[in-house]
C-alpha cells in the first residue's frame, strides 16, 4: 500500500505537474504526482506503451523529442509517480485515489492541480456518427498506438493542433482532403506574434509549410457544417464562414471522407479545482471556467495551487513554467525554501511566463469560440452525448422556464450521465447564455459531485480505513 | 457490428510488444502488448464500440483520453468499461455495448 501522508500532492503527470515536481523535489519537497494513465506525459508529451520499442525517432515528432526530454528529467530525479490512478474526490488536506479495484486516502500538506484540458466538444448534426473524432483523440491514437484513424481525412475547427495533426497523419500514410480552419486574421491582427518567442513562431510557420509541401489545402474561414453517413461518415459538408464564424449561405459542398477530426481547442478540467471549493471565473478565451490564483498560482485555498491548461487552455510551454512556479511557490509554503529564495528561482520563470502570455494573447483570440460556433446545432442535434438530450429538448426547457444549468436536469438528464457534464457542460453554458440573452459568466457550471469519474462500487466497499 | 478497411497500424519507427489475440462479439481479431483496446478495434477496422440507450443509435471512440466515456464497451465481463483506457490483454472478451449494458 502507498504510503497515506506526502507533503505535496501533484494531480496530472502532463508538462505542468511534471515540472512542478522537478522545482519541489529539487526544494527537498515530498512529493508524488497520481496520474490516471499507465505512462506520464500527459495528453501532449504522451508516449508510446512501455512494451513499444521505438527503433526511429525522428518518425515519431516534435511533441515526443520536447517529452522526452523532461521525462527523462523527471526519471533522473526519482520523482515518484503514481500511474493508472483516478482521483476521484480531493479535499484541502486529502485526496481520494482508486487504482486496480481498490480506493485509499492519501493525506498531503499542500496539492498541486496539474489536471490538463480535452477537446472543446462542437455539437453539429451528425457528429456522434462513427469515424468523427476530436483532433487530440486521433492524435492520441497516432502517437501513442501508432494506428491510424482513418484513410481519407478532414480536419475541421481552429488553432494549431489541427495543422500539426493534418501534417502526422500525412507522414503516416493518410489521405488528407483538407484543414478548415474557422479563424482568417489579417496580417495586421498576426503583427504582435513577431516579437515572439521565436519558438512557437517557427513551430506555426514550419507547420503550414510543411502543409502547402503535402499539397493539403488549408482552408481559412472554411469549416464542417454537417457530417453525413448511415453507420459512420461518408461524407462531409462544409461552408465558408464569416468573422463572427456564421455560416455564409450559398457556400456548401460537399466531399467524400470516412473520417473527420474535430479541433476546436480546449477545456480546462476543472472538476477537481471546483470540488476542492476554490474561487473560478469565466474567461472565454483561456477555456471557459477557470480557477483564479495569484501571480504564484495559488488558489483561493491556501496551499491550493494550480498550473497548466486546467487553469486555463495556454499550451504546454507555459504550462511547465506554471507548473515550475507552483512547484517552488508550495516548496515556500511547506517551508523548505525562503522567500529570498524563492523570488530569486521565481523571477526568470516570471519573465518567460510574460514573453509567452503576449503570443498566447493573439492565438487565443483568433481562436477563442465566436458566436456562430454553436449555430450549426439543430433541434434533433444530440448535446448530451451521454443522455442524448438534444437543442430542441434544451430549447423547449428555456422555453419553460430554465435559466441555469441545474433547471436543465430534471426533464433532460443532461449532464447526469457518464461523462459527468465534462462534454455536454461546457456547450450547454453557451446554449442557456445565449437562450436567455444573458452573458456566459452568470450560467454558472455544473455542480460537481464525487467520485468525479465513475469508479466501481466493489473499490468503495475495498476502501482502506481514512486515517 | 461496422467494420470498414479503412484504419491500420503504422509499422515506421516502432516495433510492437508481443502479438495474441482478443475477441469481439466472439470474433477473433489480433492486438498487441500495449495496445489499448480501442486501439485494436479500430487498427481492425471495428469502429461502432456501443449503441445509445435512447436512438440506439452506432458511437465509436470520440474523445480518446477517457474523458467523454463515448466507448464503453463489456470487457471481460464488465459493462461501462473505457476501451480507449483499458490495456489488451491476451484472451480478452469484449462484447458490444448495448444502452447502459447487461450481464
Amino acid at each position: 500500500m502507498p504510503a497515506n501522508h506526502v507533503e505535496l500532492a501533484i494531480v496530472g503527470a502532463g508538462p505542468a505537474g511534471l515540472a512542478a515536481a522537478l522545482e519541489a523535489k529539487a526544494a527537498g519537497v515530498d512529493a508524488v504526482v497520481f496520474d490516471e494513465n499507465e505512462q506520464p506525459g500527459g495528453q501532449i508529451f504522451r508516449q508510446p506503451p512501455a512494451s513499444f520499442r521505438v527503433v526511429d525517432k525522428s518518425r515519431m515528432g516534435r511533441d515526443y523529442t520536447r517529452g522526452r526530454r523532461l521525462l527523462e528529467a523527471v526519471a533522473a530525479a526519482d520523482i515518484r509517480i503514481e500511474n493508472g490512478v483516478t482521483v476521484w474526490n480531493v479535499a484541502p488536506d486529502h485526496l481520494a485515489c482508486y487504482r486496480d479495484d481498490r480506493s485509499w486516502n492519501i493525506k498531503s500538506d499542500a496539492i498541486i492541480l496539474a489536471t490538463g484540458a480535452y477537446d472543446r466538444p462542437v455539437p453539429l448534426p451528425g457528429w456522434t456518427l462513427p469515424g468523427v473524432f476530436t483532433s487530440g483523440g486521433v492524435q492520441t491514437l497516432l502517437k501513442s498506438q501508432r494506428v491510424l484513424a482513418g484513410r481519407r481525412v478532414l480536419l475541421a475547427g481552429t488553432g494549431p493542433l489541427n495543422l500539426v495533426l493534418a501534417n502526422q497523419l500525412a507522414e503516416a500514410g493518410a489521405d488528407v482532403v483538407a484543414v478548415l480552419e474557422l479563424a482568417n486574421p489579417n496580417l495586421f491582427e498576426l503583427m504582435p506574434m513577431a516579437m515572439g518567442p521565436w519558438e512557437l513562431l517557427f513551430d506555426g510557420i514550419d507547420y503550414v509549410t510543411q502543409l502547402a509541401r503535402r499539397k493539403i489545402p488549408l482552408m481559412r474561414g472554411w469549416t464542417l457544417l454537417e457530417a453525413r453517413g448511415t453507420d459512420q461518415v461518408e461524407a462531409a459538408v462544409i461552408g465558408r464562414v464569416d468573422r463572427d464564424w456564421r455560416t455564409i449561405k450559398g457556400s456548401e459542398r460537399t466531399l467524400d471522407v470516412d473520417t473527420i477530426c474535430l479541433g476546436y481547442g480546449l477545456v480546462p478540467s476543472t472538476e477537481l479545482s471546483r470540488l476542492i471549493g476554490c474561487a473560478h471565473r469565466y474567461d472565454a478565451q483561456l477555456g471557459g471556467w477557470i480557477p483564479t490564483h495569484d501571480r504564484y498560482r495559488e488558489t483561493s485555498i491556501q496551499s491550493v495551487f494550480v498550473a497548466g491548461d486546467g487553469s486555463g487552455v495556454a499550451g504546454s510551454l507555459v504550462a511547465m513554467e506554471e507548473g515550475r512556479l507552483a512547484g517552488l511557490r508550495a516548496a515556500w509554503r511547506l517551508q523548505k525554501i525562503d522567500d529570498s529564495s524563492f523570488h530569486h528561482k521565481a523571477a526568470p520563470i516570471l519573465k518567460r511566463l510574460h514573453q509567452l502570455g503576449r503570443f498566447r494573447t493573439v492565438l487565443d483570440g483568433l481562436s477563442a469560440p465566436r458566436p456562430g460556433l454553436f449555430e450549426r446545432m439543430t433541434d434533433d442535434t444530440v448535446i448530451c452525448r451521454c443522455e442524448e438530450a438534444s437543442y430542441g429538448d434544451c430549447r423547449k426547457a428555456v422555453s419553460e422556464g430554465a435559466v441555469s444549468l441545474m433547471e436543465l436536469k430534471p426533464s433532460l438528464r443532461a449532464g447526469m450521465g457518464m461523462c459527468q457534464s465534462r462534454i455536454c457542460g461546457p456547450t450547454l453554458v453557451e446554449v442557456v447564455a445565449r437562450l436567455t440573452g444573458r452573458p456566459q459568466e452568470a450560467i454558472a457550471p455544473f455542480s460537481v459531485r464525487p467520485p468525479v469519474k465513475p469508479i466501481p462500487m466493489s473499490a468503495l466497499l475495498n476502501q482502506d480505513a481514512a486515517e | 457490428m461496422t467494420t470498414t478497411n479503412t484504419s491500420a497500424r503504422i509499422d515506421s519507427g516502432i516495433q510492437r510488444g508481443a502479438q495474441f489475440r482478443i475477441t469481439i462479439d466472439g470474433e477473433s481479431i489480433i492486438a498487441f502488448e500495449g495496445e489499448t483496446v480501442a486501439a485494436a478495434l479500430i487498427a481492425a477496422g471495428h469502429r461502432t464500440l456501443r449503441y445509445s440507450t435512447k436512438r440506439k443509435e452506432p458511437r465509436s471512440l470520440y474523445c480518446g483520453i477517457g474523458v467523454c466515456q463515448e466507448c464503453r464497451m463489456m470487457i471481460d465481463g464488465v459493462i461501462n468499461t473505457r476501451a480507449c483506457m483499458t490495456p489488451a490483454r491476451a484472451g480478452m472478451t469484449v462484447k458490444t455495448q448495448h444502452g447502459i449494458g447487461e450481464y
